[in-house]
This record gives structure tokens, C-alpha cells and sequence, in this order.
């Protein structure tokens, strides 16, 4: 039980998850994936808000490798910068909902007693509360500001990770190093943030991964609603939305929008599931 | 039991009361109103329209006005519907919303519960990685990718179903198709893992040992234990349809409450906004209370804890 929760030797977990195939090739379609979206705007000559009326939709050619759209706009391009605001919003909300979750988890399994049952309470209310409907209400009202989205988005996906936290806290601190640690006379916040928290980072990143996918779904529904990024600027959400609109027409820019995003969230989870077998060798080999 | 549903239907009221609050005076802070749009509103008309509506009057006025409303159940007029109340609106919209929830969440259970079960019988077979494989695609495909793309395909090119409106059956099968395929997809993933759980226990091999049949003892003995995930999985998959709607009913233009709240949103309509968030709430806690009584009284082990 306790040794489950210490992070193995650097070594054999790298090892382990290169075993995992579909979360290995993941890893690295996701590296590349991440590179290209990163570097290939500066090496587009194209912006993403360029026209080209004459040109008008067309289909995947050799000028425009995915096609265009109505406004002759390459979908290539827009589909790069939509990467990034998709990954930053992905990586940021994720952070947001990981300190959150880590440090009211945290609080809540070292305190133990009352301080314990009176926050995971609270998680379990906010648990049954339709969130979704919050982060649409506050996107809505607030305008489309950016950090709005990244704040909105991570405040609902912190609940599973302070959970997560507060069980593996809960059972860490009844471990002879927390002892030792109080016994040289460590505080209390000390021994929360430089004793326990850095024990449970391996569950803690599993989890976060496995978040990551879920904020990106939630950016995309929002921009699919009209209430993510606002145009010209593009995001993967809101180009599938544009896509459906015309896909009778030109059905390429509902396919290669959904591909990415379909390709990207599939690659995390795979990654995610992949990472929690190797940091917890127990639960692997069902 | 009774102790238990009381205390939770008490505990309902100050999170109704908590939520009601934070959505009152969130959209009451947000710049804009529900007659900002109309720019051709001379000022008088608009000061006499706001007198009617009572939004002179100080913010707590009318929020103490609109909680004694609310206690009597009474959520109020519309602004952008005239002579239209949020409680006939609601009324009105939500059949349809619950008809395709219905549908939606009738299609993820008779799909995914046989698939996962399959699955966890053929465990690590063709049979089980195959359907979990097609499962995690269909996780990973958010509704509003999966609708266009069903409508390209059952309704463009071959012409099956229709793909806008909500009047016969043919506009029913695509939307709880897609409103229901995610869900179907957890629950396949669920239930294998909660059979193979119960597959492995001492009372199976019990069962077994007596030379009970492999078909009793799937569907008289493991199928109790297997079905509790399922079971704790219905109020966050209730949750899912719920939002899952708000996209889905504008995709396949059905005229849904979920469709209506994003309008109403985007309208400014205080009331209707309002109003459709504390039913969602209210909806939410109801569903997530009876799904929790379910799970106690099939496995008894739970009151204890």
C-alpha cells in the first residue's frame, strides 16, 4: 500500500512506458504535434486572417494542403494557430485546476478531523452542481476574455484532483518520514509542501493528463458555441463549428478540424492511461 | 433510508439557495442588459419598460423580490419573451429536452452495458480490445464533432434520417445518437471494468464450483455487483446529456431547453437565465439523490459507511 504511492526509480519508469506502445507512439505523436503548432506559424508566409476572395473554398491542393475556405482563408494555417490556443488553454486551465486541487487536497488529508469532512463536503456539493452551465454563463456575461477562459475552466476541473490528493496525502502522513520531519521540528505548512505534496506528483501529473483532454474539449465546446475565441482568430472548436456550418458544400473543413482534435484528444488519454501504468506497476498487466 | 433521503433533500435547499444567489448577482455585474441591444428604444420607453420589470429598483430589492418569487415556486416573467413567464417557457421547452435525453441516455445504456459486458466475459480476447478501442475513440469525439459528421453521413449522402427539426422519429434517431454515443462508450468502459472486478470473486468461483450455469452466473450472480459503477456513473452521465444538450439541440435545431438557455444567455434574459439554471440545478440533485437511494439499496454494504 505504501510503497504504491512513492514514484519508482526515473529509470524503469521511462522503460515501462516505452513498453506501452500506444502510449509511447502517443507521446510522441503529441511532442510532434506540439512543435509544429509552436514553430509552424513563424514559418508560414500566410496569416491566418489572410483573404483571398477570388480563390474562394477549395479543396486540398499542393498551395493549400488542406484546403481553404469560403473566404479563402487556408485551413492549414488556421488550423495552426487554432492548435496553439488550443494547447495553451489545455496546459493553462490544467495548471490552474493542479495547484487548486493539490493544495485544498492536501490541506484536507493532512488536517485529518473536521477541517477533513467539512471541505470534501463541499467538494461533494460542488461535485453534483452543473458547472458547465457556470463556465457558459461566465464566458457569456464576461465577454471572451482569455484569462476569463483559462480561470473559468480550471476552477471546474480541480474537484477529481483535490480527491486524488487528499487520499494519497491522507495515507503519506502517517509515514515515519512526516514523523521525523516533525520531530526536527518541520511546520506543518512545510511538511505539507516540501514532504507530501512532492510524494504525490506522480498520481497528481497521471491525473493532470488526463485533464488535460477534458479542458480542451470544454475550450472547443465553448468556441463551438460562439462563446470561445472570436474570429478572424481561430481554435479548433470554433473551426468545426464553421466547418458544419458549409459541410455539405465542402466537407473538408469539418473533417481536418475534427481529425486534429479527435487525433489530439485520443493521443492524451492513451498517454494518460499509459503514464498511470508505469508510475503504478501494480495496476498494470490487467 | 428515510433518515438519509430527508437529510439529503434538506441539504438540497441551501445549495439551491447558494446557487440561485451567485447566478442572481453574476449576470447582474455583467456589463449589458436585456434591452441594451434594442438601440432604437427611446429613453423613455426603456426607463418605463425597466419600471415594469422593476429593474429601477436597487440590485437587493430585487433580488429579496425575486427570492420570495422563487419560494413560491414563481420565476418570473420573461424580458424577451412579452406576456411569456419562465416557469411556461420551461414548461414548454423542457418535454423536448427530456424526450431526446430520454432517447439519448436509453440508446448509451442498451449499447454500451451489452458491449462492456462482452467485453469483460472475452476479456483480453479480439472481442475486448476491439469495442474498448472503438469506446476510447468515441470518448475522445465531443458531440458537436460527431453530429455534423452523422449528418454528413446518415442524412447527406445517404439520405436516412432528416437532420434539422424535431417532428417525426426520423428527427429523433441522430441527435440522441450523438447525444448518447459518449455516454454509451463510458458506460462500456464501466461496466467491463466493474464484471471483471466481480468475475474475480470468491462467490463467482462459489457459483461456479456448484455447477451453476455460465449464463446464471453472469445474469443472477455477477450482474448485481457489476452494475454499481454503472449506477454511480448515472448522475455525472445525467450531468453530460444535460450540457451535452446545449450543443447537440443547436446542431439538429431542436427547439430544447438547452438550445433556449444558450439564446436566452446570449440574449441578456435575466429571468430566463436564471430560472433555467436553478431548474438544471434542481434537476441535477433530484437525479443524483435517486440514483444514490438505487445504489444503497442494491448494495446494503454502503449505509454504513
Amino acid at each position: 500500500m505504501s510503497e504504491a504511492t512513492l514514484p519508482p526509480p526515473p529509470v524503469g519508469f521511462w522503460h515501462r512506458l516505452r513498453r506501452r506502445r500506444p502510449a509511447w507512439v502517443s507521446l510522441w505523436f503529441l511532442a510532434a504535434m506540439v512543435a509544429l503548432v509552436v514553430v509552424g506559424p513563424w514559418l508560414c508566409r500566410q496569416s491566418y486572417a489572410a483573404n483571398d476572395l477570388a480563390l474562394g473554398a477549395v479543396g486540398p491542393s499542393w498551395t493549400h494542403w488542406l484546403g481553404a475556405d469560403e473566404l479563402g482563408r487556408d485551413l492549414f494555417v488556421r488550423l495552426l494557430y487554432g492548435g496553439r490556443i488550443s494547447f495553451s488553454v489545455g496546459l493553462c486551465a490544467t495548471v490552474v485546476s493542479l495547484v487548486i486541487g493539490v493544495v485544498y487536497g492536501s490541506i484536507a488529508g493532512y488536517c485529518g478531523g473536521w477541517v477533513d469532512s467539512f471541505l470534501m463536503r463541499i467538494v461533494d456539493i460542488l461535485y453534483a452542481l452543473p458547472f458547465t452551465i457556470f463556465v457558459v454563463l461566465l464566458t457569456v456575461f464576461f465577454g471572451h476574455n482569455f484569462i476569463l477562459l483559462f480561470v473559468a475552466i480550471g476552477a471546474v476541473e480541480w474537484l477529481s484532483m483535490s480527491r486524488i490528493v487528499r487520499g494519497q496525502v491522507q495515507s503519506l502522513r502517517q509515514q515515519d518520514f512526516v514523523a521525523a520531519a516533525r520531530i526536527l521540528g518541520s511546520s506543518d505548512l512545510r511538511i505539507v509542501f516540501r514532504h507530501l505534496v512532492p510524494n504525490v506528483m506522480g498520481p497528481v501529473i497521471v491525473y493532470a493528463t488526463l485533464t488535460v483532454p477534458s479542458v480542451m474539449l470544454t475550450e472547443a465546446f465553448l468556441s463551438f458555441l460562439g462563446l470561445g475565441v472570436q474570429p478572424p482568430m481561430s481554435s479548433w472548436g470554433s473551426l468545426i463549428q464553421d466547418g458544419a456550418m458549409v459541410m455539405e458544400e465542402f466537407p473538408w473543413l469539418i473533417v481536418f478540424p475534427s481529425l486534429a482534435l479527435g487525433a489530439t484528444i485520443l493521443a492524451l488519454n492513451f498517454l494518460g492511461d499509459g503514464l498511470r501504468d508505469a508510475f503504478d506497476p501494480k495496476e498494470s498487466g490487467r | 433510508m428515510i433518515r438519509f433521503i430527508v437529510r439529503r433533500v434538506l441539504e438540497m435547499v441551501p445549495v439551491l439557495f447558494l446557487i440561485a444567489t451567485l447566478t442572481f448577482f453574476l449576470i447582474r455585474v455583467a456589463p449589458g442588459g436585456p434591452f441594451s441591444g434594442e438601440k432604437t428604444l427611446r429613453p423613455e420607453a426603456l426607463a418605463s419598460l425597466e419600471r415594469h420589470y422593476g429593474l429601477d429598483q436597487p440590485l437587493r430589492v430585487q433580488y429579496v423580490r425575486y427570492m420570495g418569487h422563487l419560494l413560491h415556486g414563481d420565476l418570473g416573467p420573461s424580458f424577451k419573451y412579452p406576456m411569456r413567464s419562465v416557469n411556461e417557457l420551461i414548461a414548454q421547452a423542457f418535454p423536448v429536452s427530456a424526450e431526446l435525453g430520454l432517447w439519448a441516455m436509453a440508446f448509451a445504456l442498451m449499447v454500451g452495458v451489452p458491449i462492456g459486458m462482452v467485453a469483460a466475459l472475452r476479456a483480453n480476447t479480439l472481442a475486448d480490445w476491439l469495442p474498448m478501442a472503438g469506446a476510447m475513440v468515441c470518448i475522445c469525439l465531443p458531440s458537436f464533432v460527431l453530429g455534423p459528421l452523422l449528418i454528413l453521413f446518415f442524412s447527406f449522402t445517404l439520405g436516412w434520417f432528416d437532420a434539422a427539426g424535431w417532428f417525426d422519429w426520423s428527427h429523433r434517431v441522430l441527435p440522441a445518437l450523438t447525444l448518447g454515443t459518449g455516454a454509451a462508450a463510458y458506460f462500456a468502459r464501466m461496466t467491463r471494468a466493474g464484471m471483471l472486478e466481480v468475475l474475480s470473486q470468491d462467490y463467482i468461483r462459489t457459483a461456479r464450483a456448484k455447477g451453476v450455469s455460465e449464463w446464471a452466473v453472469v445474469f443472477r450472480h455477477a450482474i448485481r455487483g457489476g452494475m454499481t459503477p454503472i449506477l454511480s456513473l448515472m448522475g455525472p452521465a445525467m450531468a453530460g446529456i444535460l450540457t451535452g444538450s446545449f450543443a447537440v439541440e443547436s446542431i439538429f435545431q431542436v427547439p430544447g431547453l438547452g438550445g433556449f438557455f444558450v439564446n436566452s444567455a446570449f440574449n441578456r434574459d435575466y429571468t430566463v437565465v436564471l430560472g433555467t439554471v436553478i431548474f438544471y440545478a434542481l434537476l441535477l440533485l433530484v437525479f443524483n439523490l435517486i440514483f444514490d437511494v438505487i445504489l444503497i439499496a442494491i448494495n446494503p454494504r454502503l449505509k454504513y459507511e
